[in-house]
């Protein structure tokens, strides 16, 4: 299958999680590539961005409730499945993790489970996390010192969710395919605590940017558009050999320092001398190494399209068209 | 196991009506243990729990799902436990492909639930969750597998078991540890012994088609599986409990408990066995090309050997035996509280397999 031959046109999608950050931009794609979009939203949830012009209908269901889910999928009458909906956050360690697995283990089997019993299903992409590596499934080793045995709720409901993925597509054949991804930026993250919403914030408020870290850690950034495009790659050769049940990391193998995003956002604020306040105070616990992209690139044609510089020039647009107008 | 340390020790056990729970429950009375259970109704009928009657020995036994978190939370309260045995699980891999979303619930969720329970036992010192062999991810290779090997699983079940894992990690991680309540994980394959009446497994499925006079059929005569008598893990469940309530972080992780390998044998092997013991009995072959049938699986339970000084008593023969005659007694109409705590007495006594 080719992924730019295949058709969006009237193709009936079922997405998950259409009033995230990720989930909303997918859905306006779909919506303006001519999908007939069903997008399942959390009941009297009121964070859905519905496209401007587009066949998208809203389905109102907890990814928690298997039967809603199932309800909602036969309605739908889908023949492509997003599972993006879960909860994004780690919680420290006085929280209960409970939750966090509801959503994202249980929600995934319910909606698995849906795909499973509904006729018609073809295609299933299920969004998941750089933290669920399978290095991580290795564990418990006693020859590693305790503290680098982190298990922490966020990452366990990723592994888990991807582990159930796995068990439907090698058990019930359903042709699953799964994504993992760096951090993802551009227009229409409303998580104020990540750096690049942030910044834009403060310097349209006209702030001086704050840094937790020193900011010298450099991380791999998608732009929101490209993750949307290896979305829909992903889904259009779901059922090709070599490419069903297979994990893909989307990355575009280079990394920015916070210090270089901010000063870039700076010099787009017009303020290019401004020095962002580091704060200094949070430890990165991250290792980011770079990323090899040849595999998505080999089997699936994918590749970030999109220059930091001109994702950043979108992204502070896109800010200043939000919080200004 | 220590029997002294057992004496008057509050334990919250789930799974307590079905058979691997049941054998714990009757062990765990025996040594004069409080015992709270906490599980469905029997899963078979007949059952352990019903044919060895040990409802009345117990301190409460609550019948309820594990999926009501307020009923669990209740019952964990009430109990108020020093140690918590989470044996409640949909155990079958055959029943993970008929009904997914059960197991799923059930394996991982229900685990999430005993763990979030917990927090509310204020003495609490230590928790055991019962996972299997299967939660291994099955690289179709010859060495075993040892603790810190990746996990997975092919199936629902196993992949269910290998969340409960990874659960378990993170409740440690969140706040049990923190806590000063040691959580540890324990993995061990097929067991045999008397009592398990559930629907496909080879015993069972034996002992049934022995009382109805047919021959039993058998899916995959070349299969090799480990087996084990269900008081060897038990055993080993036992000794893990003793070093987490002792609150040695040490201890507060994954563990296998695994047969001799000499006992890996093939289902034809076990079968020809059984048909050896039982004079009239007669086997045939039906292979089911439904289902997955995984490479066997061999755990490395060195660990356990060297730090819980655990190992394995009765060789598979041995196993055999017993689990015939505890069969054959049930038939009888003997006692058979009194007959498992026999089985187990001798157990205890034992120092362990005589070398070939």
């Amino acid at each position: 299958m080719d992924a730019d031959k295949f058709s969006w046109k009237d193709r009936k999608v079922f997405l998950t999680g259409a009033s995230g950050f990720v989930g909303s931009g997918l859905l306006a794609r779909l919506a303006h590539e001519g999908a007939v979009v069903t997008a399942l939203v959390t009941p009297g949830s009121r964070s859905l961005r519905l496209p401007a012009s587009g066949n998208v209908r809203v389905a109102e269901a907890f990814v928690e409730d298997a039967e809603a889910v199932g309800k909602s999928l036969r309605e739908a009458g889908a023949d492509t499945v997003f599972h993006l909906a879960a909860i994004n956050t780690n919680v420290g360690t006085n929280v209960s993790p409970l939750n966090i697995f509801e959503t994202n283990i249980r929600g995934t089997w319910n909606v698995l489970e849906a795909c499973r019993v509904t006729r018609g299903v073809e295609r299933v992409v299920l969004a998941s996390s750089r933290e669920a590596e399978t290095e991580a499934l290795a564990w418990g080793n006693p020859d590693q010192p305790r503290s680098n045995r982190k298990f922490r709720p966020y990452q366990v409901s990723k592994i888990s969710a991807e582990l159930v993925a796995h068990a439907y597509c090698d058990t019930f054949d359903l042709p699953v395919v799964i994504s993992r991804s760096d951090n993802i930026y551009g227009g229409g993250d409303l998580n104020w605590n990540r750096l690049i919403p942030s910044a834009c914030r403060a310097l349209l408020e006209g702030k001086a940017p704050v840094l937790r870290s020193d900011g010298s850690l450099a991380r791999d950034y998608v732009y929101v558009a490209d993750m949307v495009e290896a979305y829909l790659t992903l889904a259009a050769l779901a059922r090709d050999p070599g490419i069903t049940g297979e994990v893909f990391h989307f990355a575009t193998g280079t990394g920015t320092t916070a210090l270089e995003i901010v000063s870039q956002l700076c010099e787009l604020a017009g303020n290019p001398d401004l020095k962002p306040v580091v704060l200094n105070e949070s430890r990165e616990e991250r290792i980011n190494e770079p990323r090899d992209i040849s595999r998505p690139l080999n089997l699936l044609g994918w590749s970030s399209g999109t220059q930091m510089q001109d994702g950043l020039q979108k992204t502070f647009d896109w800010y200043r068209e939000f919080l200004l107008n | 196991m220590n029997r002294a340390f057992w004496r008057g020790k509050n334990v919250f056990l789930t799974g307590h009506t079905g058979f691997k729970g049941g054998w714990l429950a009757l062990w765990l009375l025996d040594m004069g243990a409080k015992v709270h259970g906490y599980a469905l109704a029997p899963p078979t009928d007949p059952s352990l729990f019903a044919a060895c009657g040990f409802r009345a020995d117990l301190e409460s036994s609550t019948i309820a799902d594990i999926l009501d978190v307020q009923a669990l939370t209740n019952a964990v309260r009430r109990a108020n436990p020093d140690i918590i045995f989470h044996m409640a699980a949909q155990p079958l891999v055959r029943q993970g492909y008929a009904q997914p979303l059960e197991t799923f619930s059930v394996n991982v969720m229900g685990t999430a639930h005993v763990l979030e329970a917990a927090r509310q036992a204020g003495k609490l010192k230590a928790i055991v969750n019962v996972t299997t062999d299967k939660c291994y991810e099955n690289r179709e290779w010859v060495w075993p597998y040892r603790e810190n090997e990746a996990l997975g699983g092919y199936d629902p079940y196993s992949s269910s078991k290998a969340c409960s894992e990874l659960v378990t990690a993170a409740y440690r991680q969140s706040f049990l540890g923190a806590a000063g309540v040691q959580v540890a994980t324990a993995r061990a394959g097929n067991v045999i012994g008397g009592g398990d009446w559930a629907k496909d497994r080879l015993i069972p499925d034996f002992l049934r088609s022995m009382d109805a006079g047919t021959p039993i059929s058998i899916r995959s005569p070349g299969a090799i599986r480990p087996w084990q008598h269900v008081l060897e893990p038990l055993a080993g469940y036992l000794a893990l409990a003793e070093k987490l309530f002792a609150g040695d972080p040490q201890y507060a992780e994954s563990w296998n408990f695994g047969p001799d390998e000499s006992d890996a044998r093939t289902v034809q092997e076990i079968v020809e066995y059984l048909c050896k013991l039982v004079p009239g009995s007669t086997w045939n072959c039906n292979p089911d090309q439904q289902m997955h049938e995984a490479h066997y699986l061999k755990l490395d339970s060195s660990k356990a050997r060297m730090n819980l000084h655990w190992r394995p008593r009765w060789n598979l023969w041995t196993a055999l035996d017993r689990t015939l005659g505890w069969h054959h007694s049930w038939k009888q109409g003997v006692k058979m509280q009194s007959l498992t705590q026999m089985q187990i007495h001798e157990y205890e006594r034992n120092s362990g397999p005589i070398p070939a």
